[in-house]
């Protein structure tokens, strides 16, 4: 039920941005919508209504804000070896597994880890793919600053590390250049299914989260805050906050 | 006219790219915005888009080939025409116009004098 609400919610919003006037849309900028829990299909559907709404010029950039119930999926560039354990194994512990066209290899997905999706068109902002993933990564470094947590980029993998272990997975493709997909930042998820999978398809390094990090549990609620005004300072826009649920 | 599809710069430190799938075959026709294949360029796929409609002649950047930035893909053709006709790939020249002009010293100019040293 809570499943059937979020995505009427969404498309209530959806028909109401669709008759906003410009000026009201310039002056609102980004929207951000905090889905919480949702499942990957649904959310993978959701992105791609909104990619086609993009490409149309029918609704400014959009951020989701989200958490999957725990799932592995495989990216573009990915594949099924790099889940290294039986399937029977995945089934117990209920995780389920994907693909996805997402930049990118294997990666795992659960609750606790905040997952953003970002559709933004990069025409408008100076057609450059490499300055958007480093302007991503900028958010999430500096939302870890506000943490205390001091985290970096890494010149060979992308993401990014606390140390040599990943705090931040990063996987986008790019539709006429509007972006799908975006970041998972493990704020308090369970590392464990990390060790099923090479992430990434890296294999000599380690997953850590800010809980880990931190010795105690990080609010997620904070953390999504921390990332929205980031993202209003380094991608310069205003961030409206479109639906709570 | 031909159209050269070439892999494209999507930012300013992309040198090359990965082609990683073809969504359109050889003979398969296309259309102008509509995306035919994907690269990789570091974490990112991105769908290139045909220049213009015509057919998907003939693809010379394979599953898995990688590409300098304006390197060629593929070659779209109009209807009519032939692979035979299609025009050497332009990059070529351009490149090693870029490279003659990258080996010319940079001379700051304030006056005449100056410029002469």
């Amino acid at each position: 039920m809570a499943r059937v609400g979020k995505v009427l919610a969404f498309n209530k919003w959806m028909e109401t941005i669709l008759t906003e006037s410009k000026a009201a849309r310039k002056a609102r900028g980004c929207r951000v919508f905090n889905l919480g829990i949702i499942d990957f299909a649904e959310a993978s559907q959701l992105q791609s209504e909104l990619i086609e709404q993009r490409l149309a010029g029918k609704i400014p950039d959009v951020i989701l804000l989200l958490q999957h119930p725990p799932v592995i999926t495989i990216g573009a560039f990915g594949g099924e070896q790099n889940i290294i354990v039986p399937r029977d194994v995945l089934e117990k512990e209920g995780i389920s597994v994907t693909h996805t066209d997402r930049g990118g290899d294997v990666t795992y997905h659960g609750p606790g880890q905040l997952v953003g999706y970002l559709i933004l068109d990069l025409k408008a902002r100076g057609r450059d793919v490499h300055q958007y993933v480093h302007d991503l990564e900028e958010v999430v470094i500096s939302t870890l600053g506000d943490y205390s947590i001091s985290a970096h980029r890494d010149p060979d993998y992308p993401g990014v590390w606390v140390g040599q272990e990943k705090i931040c997975a990063l996987g986008i493709r790019v539709v006429h250049w509007v972006t799908k997909h975006g970041f998972a930042l493990n704020v308090n998820n369970d590392l464990k299914p990390f060790s099923y999978i090479n992430p990434c398809g890296i294999t000599d390094r380690g997953t850590t989260s800010m809980q880990k990090v931190l010795g105690q549990e990080p609010k997620i609620g904070g953390v999504t805050n921390s990332i929205m005004r980031h993202f209003s300072v380094v991608f310069d826009t205003n961030v409206h906050e479109a639906m709570v649920l | 006219m031909a159209t050269e599809l070439m892999m494209p710069k999507l930012g300013i430190k992309m040198t090359e790219g990965t082609i990683i799938e073809w969504k359109k075959k050889e003979g398969e026709s296309v259309e102008k915005g509509e995306s035919i294949c994907v690269i990789k360029a570091k974490k990112i796929a991105f769908e290139v888009e045909a220049p213009n409609s015509g057919i998907l002649a003939k693809i010379v950047a394979k599953e898995g080939d990688t590409v300098p930035v304006g390197g060629p893909l593929a070659f779209i053709l109009q209807p009519g025409e032939e692979l035979a006709s299609i025009p050497k790939p332009r990059i070529q020249k351009r490149e090693a116009k870029r490279r003659r002009g990258s080996e010319r010293p940079y001379v700051v100019k304030c006056c005449s004098e100056c410029a002469k040293e």
